[in-house]
C-alpha cells in the first residue's frame, strides 16, 4: 500500500468514527424518539470548542511551558501548543490524562447544550421543534466566530497533540480511537434496542399521546434522550478536534454538523443501526473521492466540491420519493429473545 | 359521596363558542361498570378528555379517591390508578401486537436511559411483563397476531389490543372510549365478559362510553346519559330506558 | 441617522423574504428551507442580467420576481408536490426541502464559479449601492423595498378579500378539507402561492445587492434570520412577515448600534443572535406570533 493510500484510509476511518457516532445520536432521536434534531451542530460545536480550550490549558498545567505565555492564551497560541506537544512526544500518560478530562468536560457540554435546547423544544411539535432546534444550533456558530477569548475567533485556535506519543502511528491512533467512540455508542444504541427502553421510546414515537396516557412522561423522555444525544455529539466534537490538533468556528457548519448528517440518516435509514453504518460509510467515502480527485476535474469552470452538494441533494430526493424509510429498515424487535419469550409465556415455542 | 373511585364536579369545556361540556358532574362507585352514552357530538370524549388530563378545563374539579387531580398531567394521572383508551385508534404503529402491549406494563430499570443496558435489572420484571401481555392477547384472541406490525393490522385488532394495553395499565379505573366500536359482535360480547370477570375477580372500576347500546346495555351496572354538553338523565338501565328526555333525545319523538 | 435609515431599508428585505416563508406555511404547511436560496438566485438574476445587459438592478425587477417565481413553483412540482401526495410528514417535507436546498446551493456556487472562471466577473462577492439613484435625499432601495413589499401585503389582502380565488386561498390555508369540498383546484393553489412566495423572494433577492454585500451564500446564511421574520410575524395573518420584519431590523441594525453606544462596540457582532433569541422567546411564550397575538388583542 502506498503511503498516500494510506494516508487517505487513515482519514477516512477517522472521519467515519466521529459522523458514525454522530449519527447514531440522530438515530437515537430521530429513528427511536421522533425528535427532529436539526441543531445536531450545537452540542458538536459545543464539544469541539471544549476540545479546543481546554486540553491547551491542561497541557500548560501540566507540563513546563514559560509561564508568561498564559499572558495571551490566543496570541501566543502556536508557540504553547507546540511547546505541549514537545512533552506530550514522550508521556503518553499525561496525554490521556488530558484526552480523558477533556472528553468528560465535552460530553458534560453536550449534556448541557441538549438540555438548554431541549428543554423549551420537547413541549414544541413535529416541524416547529425542527425550526427551533435549527435556531439554536446557530447560536454557538454565531459566539464562536464573533468572542475570541473561546477559540480565537473565526480561523480558531491550534491545539496539543494528545496523539503525538504515537510517533508514526499518530494517525491510526487517534483514528481508531475515533472508531471505539462510534463502538460504544453503537452497542449503548444495541443495547437499547434489545430492553424495553426500546419499545417505549417508539411507542412516544409513533403516538405521544397514547404512551403519555399509559403513564409514560413523554416530555421528560425526550428530553433525556436530548441530553443523552447531546453527550454523544459532545464528544464527537472532542474527539475530531483532537484528531484534528485544532479548531476553527468557520468550519463547524450547519451543512457538514447536521444536514450531511441527516442526509447520511435518512439515506441509510434511521431504523437501524446498519442503515445508519451504510448511509455514513457511503457518504463519507464519496467526499473523501471527490475531494481526492479534485486535481482531476480542474478541466471544470468550478469547485468540485460543489459536486457533492449536488450528489447529496439527488440522492436524497431520490431516497425520499423511492424508499422514504432509508435502505435499511426497521424491525420489531422484543428486549427478550423469543426462547425466553416462550418459557415467561409457558409455550413450548412461538 | 365520600369513597367514590372517582368523583367530577361540575366540569366545562368550551372550543371557542361551543360549550362542548357544559357543567357535568358525575360518580363513579368502585368495582362497578358504569355507561356513559349519548348521541353524536353530546361532548363524552371531551368530557373524558378533561377528566384524564388530555385537555384542561375550563373549571371544575376532578377527584380520584378522593384526592383531587384536576389539571394533572396524563402521565401522572396513569399512575395514579385512572387509565383511559382513545376513540379513534391510536396505535403505536412501529410495534408489533405484543409491543403495544407491553409498553403498557410498567418496567422501571428496562425503561431508564442509564439502567437499560443491564439486562439483569429488568429481565425478571421483563419476563412477567411477557406473560402477562401474552395472557392479555389471549383473552382479546389476539394471539395468532402477536408478532404482527400493529401498522398493519385489521381495525378491529387494533381496537381489541389498545383494549388490552388499557387493561395492562395497571389501573384501578379504567375509561374506555367506544371500545367495541368496529369488533365484531361475539368478540364484543366476549370483551365484555371479559371485563365483568376483571370487575368482579379483581374489583376494577370502569367508565364505558358506547353507541352500541344493545350489546353495551347488557352489561351496565349504572347509566349516565349525556345531550349538548349536559347530563340529561342517569340511574339503572331500565330508569334511563323509562326516561321521556332519552327517549325523546333517541328516538327524536 | 443613517443606521434608522439602513434598519428602515433591512426589514423591508427581511419582511419580503418572511412573507414568502409565511405563504408556503400557511396554504401547504411546509416550511421551505430551500427559500433561502431562491432569495439568492435573486441576487444572481440582478448581477447577471446588469453585467451583460447593463441598465440599473431596478429595471430587472421584474424578470427577477419572474425567475424566482418560476424556480420555486418548480421546488414545489418537481420536489415537494410528489412527496407530499404521498401522505409524508412535515418533518420529512422539511427534509424534502433541505435536500432541494442542497441542490441549489451547488447550482448557485457553480454559476458564481462560472462567471468569475469565464467572464471575469466579480460574482462571489458584489455590491450595487454605485448604481443607485436618490430620491427625497435617501437611498433608493428604501422606497423600492418599502413599495415592494407594501404592495404584495396589499395586493394580497385586496384579492383575498374581493376575488373568488382569494376565497379559495383562505379556505385552502384555514380549512384544506373545506377548500376540496368548494371544488377549489388545491394542487394549483399551491403552486400559485409557492410562485408568489418565490417571487417576493426573487424581489428581496434583487434589491439586496442595491445596500448589502452579496455572495452565493447569502441567502443560506439568512434563512433561519427568514424563519424568526416569519414565526415571530405568526403564521396566521400575512402582514406578519411585514411587522416582524420591522422588528427584527431594527433590533438588529439600529437597536444594536444604539446598545453598543452604551455598552461598547464589543455587541456589535453578535446582532445576529437577536433574530435567534427573538425566535426561541416566540416559540415559548408567543406561539402564535406577533400578528396572531394583535389579532387576538382586537378580538
Ligand atoms: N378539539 C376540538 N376542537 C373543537 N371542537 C371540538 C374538539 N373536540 C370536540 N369538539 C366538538 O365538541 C363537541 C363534542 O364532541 P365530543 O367528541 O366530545 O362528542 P362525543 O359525545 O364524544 O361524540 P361521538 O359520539 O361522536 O364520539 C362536538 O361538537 C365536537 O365537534
Ligand atoms: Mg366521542
Amino acid at each position: 500500500m502506498s503511503g498516500q493510500w494510506f494516508l487517505f484510509s487513515v482519514d477516512l476511518l477517522a472521519l467515519f468514527g466521529i459522523y458514525l457516532a454522530l449519527n447514531l445520536s440522530l438515530r437515537l432521536q430521530l429513528g427511536y424518539t421522533g425528535i427532529a434534531n436539526f441543531g445536531l451542530v450545537l452540542a458538536f460545536t459545543g464539544g469541539a470548542y471544549v476540545g479546543g480550550w481546554l486540553p491547551i490549558r491542561l497541557g500548560m498545567w501540566l507540563v513546563e511551558v514559560d509561564p508568561s505565555l498564559a499572558d495571551d492564551m490566543i496570541w501566543n497560541n502556536v508557540i504553547i501548543a507546540s511547546q505541549v506537544d514537545l512533552s506530550l512526544h514522550g508521556s503518553p500518560g499525561t496525554a490521556m490524562t488530558i484526552l480523558l478530562i477533556t472528553l468528560l468536560a465535552a460530553g458534560a457540554a453536550g449534556a448541557l447544550l441538549g438540555l438548554q435546547s431541549g428543554y423549551p423544544a420537547v413541549r414544541l411539535g413535529g416541524d416547529y421543534l425542527a425550526i427551533s432546534l435549527l435556531a439554536f444550533g446557530e447560536v454557538l456558530a454565531i459566539i464562536g466566530n464573533n468572542y475570541d477569548p473561546v477559540v480565537g475567533g473565526p480561523l480558531g485556535v491550534r491545539i496539543p497533540d494528545v496523539w503525538a506519543w504515537a510517533g508514526d502511528w499518530r494517525f491510526m491512533a487517534a483514528s481508531l480511537a475515533n472508531c471505539a467512540l462510534a463502538l460504544g455508542v453503537w452497542l449503548y444504541l444495541d443495547s437499547i434496542e434489545k430492553s424495553p427502553m426500546g419499545r417505549m421510546l417508539r411507542a412516544i414515537r409513533d403516538n405521544p399521546d397514547a404512551a403519555s396516557s399509559l403513564g409514560k412522561n413523554v416530555a421528560r423522555v425526550r428530553l433525556n434522550v436530548m441530553v443523552t444525544g447531546g453527550i454523544i455529539c459532545g464528544l464527537a466534537g472532542a474527539m475530531y478536534t483532537l484528531y484534528t490538533t485544532g479548531v476553527a468556528p468557520s468550519a463547524l457548519s450547519r451543512f457538514d454538523w447536521t444536514f450531511l448528517p441527516w442526509v447520511m440518516v435518512v439515506f441509510g435509514g434511521s431504523g437501524s443501526n446498519v442503515g445508519v453504518l451504510i448511509g455514513t460509510f457511503t457518504f463519507i467515502l464519496v467526499q473523501k473521492l471527490i475531494i481526492s480527485y479534485k486535481f482531476a476535474l480542474s478541466f471544470l469552470p468550478f469547485d468540485p466540491v460543489w459536486l457533492q452538494f449536488l450528489l447529496m441533494g439527488l440522492v436524497l430526493i431520490l431516497v425520499l420519493n423511492f424508499r422514504p424509510s432509508g435502505l435499511v429498515t426497521e424491525k420489531a424487535s422484543y428486549a427478550l429473545s423469543r426462547r425466553e419469550m416462550a418459557k415467561a409465556a409457558g409455550k413450548e415455542s412461538l | 359521596m365520600h369513597g367514590a373511585m372517582l368523583e367530577v364536579r361540575d366540569v366545562k369545556k368550551s372550543f371557542g363558542g361551543l360549550k362542548a361540556v357544559d357543567g357535568v358532574s358525575i360518580s363513579l362507585p368502585r368495582g362497578r361498570i358504569t355507561l356513559l352514552i349519548g348521541p353524536n357530538g353530546s361532548g363524552k370524549t371531551t368530557l373524558v378528555n378533561s377528566i384524564t388530563g388530555f385537555l384542561r378545563p375550563d373549571s371544575g374539579h376532578v377527584y380520584l379517591e378522593d384526592k383531587e387531580i384536576t389539571h394533572w398531567p396524563m402521565h401522572r394521572i396513569c399512575k395514579e390508578g385512572m387509565v383511559r383508551s382513545f376513540q379513534l385508534p391510536a396505535p403505536f404503529g412501529g410495534l408489533s401486537v405484543l409491543g403495544n402491549l407491553l409498553v403498557a406494563c410498567e418496567s422501571a430499570c428496562g425503561e431508564s436511559l442509564l439502567k437499560c443496558p443491564l439486562k439483569a435489572l429488568w429481565k425478571t420484571t421483563e419476563k412477567d411483563n411477557v406473560r402477562e401481555a401474552f395472557a392479555m392477547a389471549e383473552a382479546m384472541e389476539l394471539t395468532p397476531y402477536w408478532d404482527a406490525v400493529m401498522s398493519e393490522t385489521s381495525t378491529g385488532h387494533i381496537k381489541l389490543a389498545e383494549i388490552g394495553r388499557a387493561l395492562l395499565a395497571g389501573a384501578k379505573l379504567v375509561i374506555l372510549d367506544e371500545p367495541i366500536c368496529g369488533v365484531d359482535p361475539v368478540m364484543a360480547d366476549e370483551v365484555f365478559s371479559f371485563l365483568i370477570r376483571l370487575r368482579d375477580e379483581q374489583g376494577l372500576t370502569f367508565l364505558v362510553i358506547e353507541h352500541r347500546l344493545d350489546i353495551a346495555l347488557k352489561y351496565a351496572d349504572y347509566v349516565y346519559v349525556m345531550n349538548q354538553g349536559k347530563l340529561i338523565a342517569q340511574g339503572s338501565v331500565e330508569e334511563v330506558l323509562n326516561d321521556s328526555q332519552v327517549k325523546e333525545v333517541y328516538l327524536g319523538s | 441617522m443613517a443606521s434608522f435609515i439602513d434598519a428602515l431599508t433591512y426589514s423591508a428585505l427581511l419582511g419580503l423574504m418572511g412573507f414568502g416563508l409565511t405563504l408556503i406555511r400557511r396554504t401547504t404547511g411546509v416550511w421551505n428551507v430551500a427559500h433561502g436560496e431562491v432569495v439568492t438566485i435573486g441576487s444572481y438574476v440582478a448581477l447577471t442580467a446588469t453585467s451583460f445587459l447593463a441598465h440599473s438592478p431596478y429595471f430587472y425587477l421584474p424578470l427577477a420576481f419572474l425567475v424566482c417565481a418560476g424556480v420555486s413553483g418548480i421546488i414545489f412540482l418537481a420536489g415537494v408536490e410528489p412527496i407530499r401526495a404521498k401522505g409524508a410528514s412535515s418533518i420529512l417535507l422539511l427534509v424534502v426541502t433541505i435536500a432541494i436546498s442542497l441542490i441549489m446551493i451547488a447550482v448557485i456556487n457553480i454559476y458564481a464559479d462560472y462567471l468569475q472562471n469565464v467572464f471575469h466577473l466579480s460574482s462571489k462577492n458584489f455590491l450595487f449601492a454605485r448604481f443607485d439613484f436618490t430620491l427625497l435625499g435617501q437611498m433608493g432601495i428604501l422606497w423600492a423595498a418599502w413599495a415592494a413589499l407594501a404592495a404584495l401585503t396589499i395586493s394580497y389582502y385586496l384579492v383575498l378579500q374581493h376575488t373568488r380565488l382569494g376565497l379559495a386561498l383562505r379556505a385552502l390555508a384555514e380549512q384544506p378539507t373545506l377548500a376540496v369540498v368548494m371544488g377549489a383546484n388545491v394542487k394549483s393553489l399551491s403552486l400559485l402561492s409557492w410562485c408568489l412566495a418565490g417571487g417576493a423572494a426573487g424581489l428581496a433577492g434583487c434589491l439586496f445587492p442595491m445596500r448589502f454585500q452579496c455572495h452565493p451564500g447569502v441567502g443560506t446564511s439568512m434563512i433561519a434570520t427568514m424563519f424568526a421574520v416569519s414565526i415571530f410575524g405568526g403564521i396566521e395573518k400575512m402582514y406578519g412577515p411585514l411587522l416582524a420584519g420591522l422588528v427584527l431590523g431594527f433590533a438588529q441594525i439600529y437597536g444594536i448600534d444604539l446598545l453598543s453606544s452604551w455598552v461598547g462596540p464589543g455587541v456589535i457582532p453578535f446582532k445576529d443572535l437577536i433574530p435567534m433569541i427573538v425566535l426561541l422567546l416566540t416559540l415559548q411564550f408567543l406561539p402564535e406570533g406577533l400578528s396572531g397575538f394583535v389579532g387576538r388583542r382586537r378580538g
